[in-house]
């Protein structure tokens, strides 16, 4: 007898299920997905642009929906009042704001999307140089795939852009030794995203942009493998340096605080005469040396900027924090991170020079 | 539980009385000297010819006083002859196509011939249908029992292969016989499966799946708890591994038991390659039982509930493919699920030719004009076809259909809670799957209960040097098949 009760008592809850439609679906093509949001500030409100795959009218092509509000949240509430379809956005991998925002702090913004277990934690943080607005805008009738995070992902993969997402953000904001960073994004004259260089953060805060050299550089010194392309000069010609593999090693020094980066780069050259090395091998120590010289050069000149800055994008702090017991932040930075001496060893291995005559 | 009533004959002219109403039956009445000698058959049983030829000159030729049947015995050219006083068998043996003699004097007694005609009306193609195999022997087993049984003693030739008789059925009178190997199988399987068939009741026993379903351990369960095969390689894999045959008359399937969830994913084929692509081709048919299971009802959950799991590259195609769509996935879904059953319902119901036609008009035409009236999606489409066709992957058509008929419940626990109604489907099905026994042994094994023994030929098909032991959990009298580390010299030749 109870057995039987149970089987009813299951089926009637099943049909309940099946009737009432228990439970939280959002069907894939009855809903917005939002892809790109960007974040401006003006005055009290933020200002949102936000940029979706259109499938009805656009086959899929990019457009774009605009809305303020005191909080991203609100923002949201009034994309919804305007849509048709259930706003997602779930599937956001750009997050874009102003340099106006990132210069004030970016922490209100971002504590608003971790707290949501919607976003992923692989999306793209970016600081626009021009406004947020007018970047996501140019995405209008694009294809999803010209999204900034396609972009950067492109980039990190085979440029010089150092990773970077949400995760590492926050890895690098809640470290005591390490401040974060992100890539920067600007419109050309074609309206086309592009990278334009790195932002560096103090805490939340953006202090400086560096260059693209300096980005490959930057790579370079975080020690992961970069690829990218560097210009020198050797007797009075322009030569690049494609990068095909770039190892770092650093090491800590406590009496006197000093911090020393050992660079093996691998590399080949193969702009115009560019061949001089097979031409005459004898010239090659030469060339790699002239290379090494400017390149520590560079990448001297690039730590000190960021030491001047009192940053510390490379994560120098954590080195020291792992070495020794007693470190402490404040006194660090104080103290010992002002007047850190910088060692760099480059070495550079060239493997072809391109086709002699 | 009382027994069905039983259909009795008490006297020899209670039976003749019943028997003569039916047109089929005849009696021909002969005088041998002094005395007269009935001779009944049934013309629809027995071989007409044979009677005609041998049976009646050889009685014309008798010169001698009869005074006793058992005299006749001697005049008669034919191997099975027996006197037989008790009713019931004489009834049943008339029944079997049998030639009752009888002389004047001694009307309660009967001399039995064996001219039954056994072969009549049966086919004479015995090819496997249903279990094609491109390498290997092509001949499978047929309706006639005593074929079947020669069929299988070739292929096991030592007299260690008994073959147990039982009769089931109170109208059918079935012979149901139970084979394994003496000194091999494990005598307790033997005894279950008897015990389990003397307890069986029914009136006709139509086919062996009949009767699978009786003696099953759980018959509230979608999955085959016996192998059923026509083909006679594997009935003679099956026990020389120590598991048991259960031949039925009249059927050409055969009943193999203990079986596992395992051993219906097992092809002869897989023998017959050698061990890397018959492991493969094994991988293969378990994967695909996943992808059947599973491809609807995950299209469905991540199209309803967990989009965000779509690559941004792969949103475009599903996207465009279902724009104009106006079902949610699930009633897509359905529709197409349903008539993928339905073509294969109505193909398997037609004859051959026409089977044919309906598989091209139902894939192409019902297909493509569903995409085109925007039913459903083409992606849907691919995902369903593939899944259909997946589940034909599988070599015993028992357990095809079982996978194809759990694939709704699936959807429909992931059209209520997406990826989470799938996880309990499938903890469901798993739980029922590690409940199950056949003939008292664990369905799952070896996996659960773990049994490393025969892991060696369960999921891929190893060497045949590594796959020397029989089915271990059922506990084998002879665990070894044979001795791979022997070596050519060890071995007396014949010279």
């Amino acid at each position: 007898m109870i057995k039987v009760t149970l089987l009813r008592l299951v089926i009637i809850l099943f049909s309940l299920l099946l009737l009432a439609g228990c439970g939280n679906e959002s069907i894939v093509n009855r809903i917005r997905i939002l892809s790109a949001v960007g974040f401006d500030r003006e005055g009290e409100l933020c200002k949102g642009t936000v940029a979706y795959p259109n499938y009805i009218q656009r086959k899929g092509s990019l457009a774009i929906l605009k809305g303020q509000g005191k909080e991203p949240k609100l923002i949201m509430d009034q994309f919804e009042r305007e849509s048709p379809r259930k706003v997602k956005y779930n599937k956001v991998n750009s997050i874009v704001f102003s340099q106006a925002i990132a210069r004030e702090g970016i922490y209100t913004a971002v504590s608003t999307i971790i707290r949501d277990p919607d976003l992923g934690n692989t999306l793209l943080l970016a600081v626009s140089s021009c406004s947020a607005e007018k970047l996501i805008e140019s995405l209008d009738h694009q294809e999803l795939e010209n999204l900034p995070f396609n972009i950067v992902k492109q980039n990190m993969a085979n440029g010089g852009v150092p990773p970077s997402n949400l995760h590492l953000f926050l890895h690098d904001y809640y470290s005591e030794g390490k401040d974060p960073s992100m890539p920067s994004l600007s419109l050309n004259e074609q309206r086309q995203i592009q990278i334009h260089g790195y932002a560096l953060f103090k805490k939340d805060r953006l202090r400086i942009v560096l260059n693209t050299n300096e980005m490959t550089l930057f790579g370079l010194l975080q020690g992961k493998k970069v690829r990218g392309e560097l210009a020198f000069n050797y007797k009075e010609h322009q030569y690049v340096l494609s990068l095909l593999a770039g190892r770092s090693s650093s090491k800590t020094q406590m009496r006197p605080a000093a911090f020393r980066y050992d660079i093996n780069v691998d590399g080949n050259i193969r702009n115009l005469e560019g061949n001089r090395m097979s031409m005459d091998p004898s010239e090659a120590g030469a060339l790699s040396s002239c290379i090494e010289g400017q390149l520590k050069a560079q990448l001297l000149a690039l730590l000190k900027k960021i030491q001047a800055n009192d940053m510390d994008s490379l994560g120098i702090g954590e080195r020291f924090r792992s070495e020794d017991r007693n470190w402490k932040a404040s006194v660090f930075y104080k103290k010992v991170y002002p007047t850190l001496q910088f060692n760099v060893n480059v070495n550079v291995h060239l493997k072809n020079s391109g086709a002699g005559e | 539980m009382k027994p069905s009533e039983q259909f009795d004959i008490h006297s020899l002219e209670q039976l003749f009385s019943i028997v003569s109403k039916s047109n089929d039956f005849s009696r021909i009445s002969l005088e041998i000297g002094q005395t007269s000698l009935t001779v009944s058959f049934y013309p629809s049983m027995s071989d007409t010819g044979e009677i005609h030829d041998h049976l009646l000159p050889c009685l014309h030729k008798i010169d001698e006083e009869i005074q006793r049947l058992e005299e006749l015995k001697k005049w008669l050219p034919f191997d099975e002859i027996t006197c037989e006083t008790v009713p019931n068998q004489i009834a049943n043996k008339l029944q079997q196509g049998y030639v009752v003699l009888q002389l004047q004097e001694a009307r309660n007694e009967a001399l039995l011939i064996n001219i039954s005609h056994e072969t009549m009306g049966h086919r004479t193609s015995n090819d496997t249908e249903n279990e094609f195999s491109v390498i290997g022997p092509k001949t499978g087993f047929v309706e006639n029992l005593s074929i079947n049984l020669h069929l299988l003693r070739q292929q096991i030739a030592i007299p260690q292969l008994i073959f147990e008789e039982l009769t089931i059925g109170s109208l059918s009178k079935t012979t149901i016989v139970v084979a394994y190997i003496e000194g091999l199988t494990n005598p307790e399987i033997v005894q279950t499966m008897k015990n389990r068939l003397k307890g069986v009741d029914m009136d006709i026993v139509y086919d062996s799946s009949f009767l699978e379903q009786v003696i099953s351990d759980n018959t509230n369960t979608p999955f085959p708890l016996f192998l059923t095969t026509e083909r006679i390689d594997r009935i003679a894999y099956v026990i020389s591994s120590g598991q048991i045959a259960l031949f039925t008359s009249g059927s050409p399937y055969v009943l193999a038991g203990p079986s596992t969830f395992m051993d219906f994913f097992i092809s002869p084929e897989d023998y017959y390659l050698n061990w890397i692509t018959g492991s493969f081709f094994r991988v293969i048919r378990l994967m695909s039982v996943f992808f059947s299971l599973f491809a609807s009802p995950i299209y469905i959950a991540v199209l309803t509930f967990h989009y965000e799991m779509i690559p941004s590259r792969l949103l475009q195609p599903i996207m465009m493919s279902g724009l104009h769509v106006p079902f949610s996935p699930v009633i897509e879904v359905v529709f197409l699920e349903t008539t993928i059953e339905l073509l294969r319902e109505a193909g398997a119901r037609l004859p051959a030719k026409i089977g044919q036609t309906l598989g091209i008009v139902g894939g192409i035409v019902i297909g493509e004009a569903s995409v085109q009236a925007s039913l459903t999606s083409n992606i849907l489409l691919i995902i369903v076809a593939l899944s259909a066709l997946a589940s034909f992957t599988t070599p015993i058509f028992k357990m095809a259909n079982t996978i194809r008929v759990l694939r709704f419940p699936l959807i429909l626990f992931s059209a209520l809670l997406g990826g989470l109604g799938i996880a309990i489907g499938f903890t469901l099905l798993l739980a029922h799957l590690l409940r199950l026994k056949s003939l008292d042994t664990p369905y799952m094994v070896p996996f659960f209960p773990f049994r490393k023994g025969n892991l060696s030929d369960s999921l891929i098909r190893a060497s045949y040097q590594f796959t020397t032991n029989r089915i271990l959990y059922l506990n084998p009298l002879r665990t070894k098949r044979y001795q791979p580390d022997t070596k050519k010299e060890d071995i007396e030749h014949d010279d």
